[in-house]
């Protein structure tokens, strides 16, 4: 097995609050290869845009280790992080604001550049954001545009370019489809695929859309209140869902498919809480129509099968 | 929402060029422009036009001559031109506002950029002390420190900014605050720029505003209040003239010669209009919503 | 168009027509089109799904509805709008005063800011009582809004909390019984689920269904979700440029055997769970500008199949069974 691109060991992230400690990302581990692809699916509040941060260091952690090519970048001093950055970017979920509504297309994409690049040269900048540019589908003569002269499905276009101008080598994806409309959706989604094969790119796919995250990924984190529930390939995660939360997300997704119109569904009652200093155990509990006496006070995480992670008792 | 069909000439200006293609496009800012250009050019010329002698020499043989062309705008109690005395009384309104509002920004913006970016404690402090001095009415405060300084322009300049400080502190710290999350400024922290480069970069250009705005309006109040202040004596005193100064020395004559009063009131008016509205030119020019 | 009216007239069971309902908007720059020619039939207690993506007119067809376009910018050029046989456009607006909240209501996208935070929910369901039924006994109306948040599953002692301390999915239930709590013919709802997680959007579908089958309202879903429609809908139009553009029962657009090219686009772009592709087939461009009307075919531009007389003449409807596509493709193979 080869060495992961991205790593991350009882990875936890917790924020202070006025009510107590928030736990958003409790013991995360994680293993992204060169060239794949992890989505990371959960409902609002679970944690996952936060990890997604956390591992990019936006966010301090609050302990755990993040390995990059196997080196702590927890660990790493400011110029050390420079080089690491150049190499980890992040695409962000609403186009809109994700792009200073000042710099136009060009200074948009040329500003990672001329900040942290090693080209000083103004004519190979300029080069370099029109090669950009055209790897990302936008036409050359939207350079001078800005970002509100643009459409949605463009806009993101700006943003991934711009998260490429570095030759990152890992991409947080943090929702990048969900403001777009259904065309335009297929639309971004095949660019992210195509930089991927073409770049060997490795990404973390963050969204809370199923449909997406399976077209997509080439394996599937689930998180419910800061903690992974299940863990596993895409296509053994879809045929077996073993954790409780896993099952009824998957049957809470409307498809177009007809033949699930009459079959009695598995709605869940309840809604999320805060993970705000949680008790021990399961954090699904309260929700889980199977849950035990033995749920509340641990949940360790077994491997059913091969690459399958299940952190439930009765699985 | 949609690609503007893009004239070749609009696309390429900068930035820069876009905004002042878009305020000269404002016609109510454009006058504001020409009306505080006339307003500071004339001030500016002052010492061409009449001698700084004929503010203070006294002439009793033409005590309250109306408006005429040897006294464009008449003469007070002791026959001193009014206009002698409004030209050089505006270089000391208009100057003295805007060093107020710029020492006012420089210390407000310092304080209220540290706070809204670097949050935390320091923000506590800060903001805390910004508190004090709001909970202090500003003319108040004002005049507390010229009474604890004594009279003097420079005197009066350092009370007002002072009473002013506060506001901008909250103002640049509010817009500070609202952007410092702004996933703009997230994916600038991503690539690895520098604190200071995203406060200039990214958050003052797009703070920057509701900054301008404010800065403007408080230039309005600020040429108000210097003129109050010397109404009540305060600061720059009689004989030395300052726009208020003159309605002050005159209000005893106000009900007889209507002039005296009007023709004061009437300039601080145009200044403080003039300042507003290219203040809200300025606003809309900034903001690249706004159509070309 | 005159036959087709007098169709309509004839079939009582329509609760809701629109003919031909053009809207624009006049902004500063220039008129935007929204509305180029809806027609839509609504029949009593029918649950049907209007789909389209962003800018196809959705919301301003509902706003229409209800008279609530913004003045002054919103304008009906032209068309008709009969419900239960008044036509609304020349009605007054006294009369839709009557009818909002009372005959048709509307439940609004984001729950976030369709409560009042200054009122307590109880007090917010009791307004739309007040206002509509002056006669009904206080303590009868007290007792209507502990049924009705029972109904959508709130304990009704939480009546005299604020909005703020009910979570999103609460807030919209909250929402949705304030839209039923006056039992309208006509319920209009749009993108109610949009804002909510997958598990919750499933909640408050089974709710709306549960509330549907009790007071047999008709509900007309807009949404940008295939998925939603297929699960809750029984019929569906498509609305691309201010048009319908296919309409039919769910399993005739479902079946995806007719679909007009719009339609079949959008399907291509979802990905199925069941199967696995490799690529999504997206529609290629992007949405018509508004500002500009087609004079022939709305989707001509992005649409793989176009000819010439797609670009010169607007298609009129091809109609099977109920199932109207308008498209040239379909109106040219019904000719030959």
């Amino acid at each position: 097995m080869a060495v992961p691109l991205i790593e991350t060991v009882n990875l936890k992230k917790y924020f202070k609050t006025g009510k107590g400690m928030l736990h958003a990302v409790e013991e995360v581990n994680l293993k992204i290869e060169e060239g794949k692809t992890l989505g990371v699916v959960g409902e609002s509040g679970c944690g996952k845009s936060t990890l997604g941060r956390t591992i990019l260091r936006l966010h301090p952690a609050t302990s755990g280790q993040v390995l990059f090519n196997g080196q702590d970048i927890l660990k790493c001093n400011k110029r050390e992080m420079k080089k690491v950055k150049a190499d980890m970017q992040m695409v962000f979920q609403d186009p809109y604001s994700s792009l200073d509504p000042r710099m136009s297309v060009r200074g948009l994409i040329s500003e990672p550049l001329e900040t942290c690049g090693d080209i000083r040269d103004k004519k190979e900048i300029s080069r370099r954001v029109e090669e950009i540019m055209e790897l990302c589908g936008l036409p050359a003569n939207h350079a001078n545009l800005y970002p509100h002269e643009l459409d949605g499905g463009l806009r993101q276009r700006v943003g991934l370019a711009r998260a490429m101008t570095l030759d990152p080598k890992f991409i947080v994806c943090d929702e990048p489809v969900s403001a777009l409309d259904v065309s335009i959706q297929a639309q971004i989604l095949n660019l992210l695929m195509d930089l991927q094969e073409q770049k060997k790119l490795s990404y973390m796919f963050i969204t809370h859309d199923l449909c997406v995250v399976k077209h997509i990924s080439d394996e599937i984190m689930v998180m419910y209140m800061g903690q992974v529930v299940e863990r596993a390939k895409t296509e053994e995660l879809f045929e077996n869902p073993a954790h409780p939360y896993t099952k009824a997300l998957l049957a809470a997704i409307p498809t177009i498919d007809l033949s699930s119109r009459k079959r009695e569904r598995f709605v869940l009652s309840g809604e999320v809480s805060n993970p705000i200093d949680p008790e021990p155990g399961c954090r699904f509990a309260h929700r889980c129509p199977y849950a035990t006496e033995k749920c509340k006070k641990d949940n360790a995480v077994r491997e059913i099968a091969e690459g399958h992670f299940v952190a439930c008792n009765l699985c | 929402m949609f690609v503007r069909k893009s004239k070749k000439s609009l696309s390429e200006y900068s930035t820069g060029e876009l905004v002042m293609f878009r305020f000269r496009k404002n016609k109510l800012a454009m006058f504001g422009v020409v009306l505080l250009s006339i307003i500071v050019i004339t001030i500016l010329l002052a010492p061409l036009i009449s001698s700084y002698d004929a503010v203070v020499e006294m002439n009793m043989a033409d005590r309250f001559q109306s408006p005429n062309a040897k006294y464009l705008f008449g003469t007070d109690e002791f026959g001193r031109d009014l206009f002698a005395r409004i030209l050089y009384g505006g270089r000391i309104s208009m100057f003295a506002s805007l060093a107020v509002i710029g020492i006012a920004f420089v210390i407000g913006a310092i304080m209220g950029g540290a706070a809204g970016y670097l949050g935390g404690r320091v923000d506590t402090i800060l903001m805390r002390a910004v508190d004090v001095l709001m909970a202090v009415p500003s003319v108040l405060l004002a005049m507390a420190i010229i009474t604890a300084l004594g009279n003097g322009v420079w005197k009066l300049i350092i009370a007002l900014a002072v009473s002013q400080v506060a506001r901008f502190a909250r103002t640049v710290r509010a817009s500070v605050l609202t952007l410092r999350n702004v996933e703009y400024v997230e994916a600038a922290r991503c690539f690895g720029a520098s604190s200071l480069k995203i406060i200039l970069k990214h958050i003052l250009p797009n703070g920057i505003g509701p900054i301008i705005v404010s800065a403007t309006i408080t230039l309005g109040q600020t040429i108000l209040s210097i003129s109050s202040m010397g109404y009540l004596g305060l600061g720059v005193a009689s004989p030395t003239p300052e726009w208020g100064t003159i309605i002050s020395e005159n209000k005893m004559n106000i009900g007889t010669y209507p002039y005296l009063g009007l023709i004061p009131g009437i300039c601080i008016c145009l200044a403080v209009m003039a300042v507003n509205f290219i203040g809200d030119g300025l606003r809309d020019a900034f903001d690249p919503k706004t159509k070309n | 168009m005159s036959e087709e009216r007098k169709n309509g007239a004839r079939e009582s069971d329509n609760l809701l027509e629109i003919s031909d309902l053009h809207v624009q908007y006049n902004t500063d720059d220039a008129v935007v089109h929204a509305l180029n020619g809806l027609s839509l039939k609504v029949k009593k207690g029918a649950k049907l799904g209007l789909v389209g993506e962003t800018g196809a007119g959705k919301t301003t067809l509902a706003l229409s509805v209800l008279r609530l376009l913004p003045a002054g910018v919103g304008e009906i050029t032209e068309g008709s709008i009969i419900y239960d046989g008044d036509d609304l456009l020349k009605q007054p607006e006294s009369f839709m005063l009557g009818l909002r909240g009372e005959k048709i209501s509307m439940i609004f996208q984001d729950p976030m800011t369709s409560l009042n935070p200054t009122h307590t929910v109880g007090d917010q369901i009791l307004e739309v009582l007040d206002l509509h039924f002056h006669e009904m006994p206080r303590e009868e109306k007290n007792r209507k809004v502990d049924d009705i948040l029972t109904l959508v599953g709130i304990p009704p002692a939480r009546k005299n909390e604020f909005p703020h301390q009910f979570s999103g999915g609460m807030k919209q239930r909250i929402v949705i019984a304030m839209a039923l709590v006056a039992e309208p013919e006509l319920l209009l709802a749009d993108e109610p689920t949009t804002a909510l997680d997958v598990t919750i959007q499933a909640q408050i579908l089974e709710l709306m269904r549960d509330l549907k089958e009790k007071y047999n309202s008709a509900v007309i879903l807009i949404t940008h979700d295939l998925g939603v429609v297929a699960q809750f809908c029984d019929s569906v139009a498509v609305v691309y440029g201010g048009r319908v553009v296919e309409y039919g029962t769910v399993e005739q657009i479902y079946a995806r055997e007719k679909n007009h090219p719009y339609t079949a686009g959008l399907f291509n772009c979802i990905p199925d769970l069941s199967v696995k592709a490799e690529r999504l087939t997206p529609i290629e461009g992007r949405m018509a500008d508004p500002r500009v009307v087609a004079q022939g075919c709305c989707f001509a531009e992005r649409c793989k199949h176009c000819t010439e007389i797609c670009k010169s003449r607007a298609p009129s409807a091809y109609e099977e069974d109920g199932h109207g596509i308008l498209c040239h493709l379909f109106t040219k193979k019904e000719g030959a």
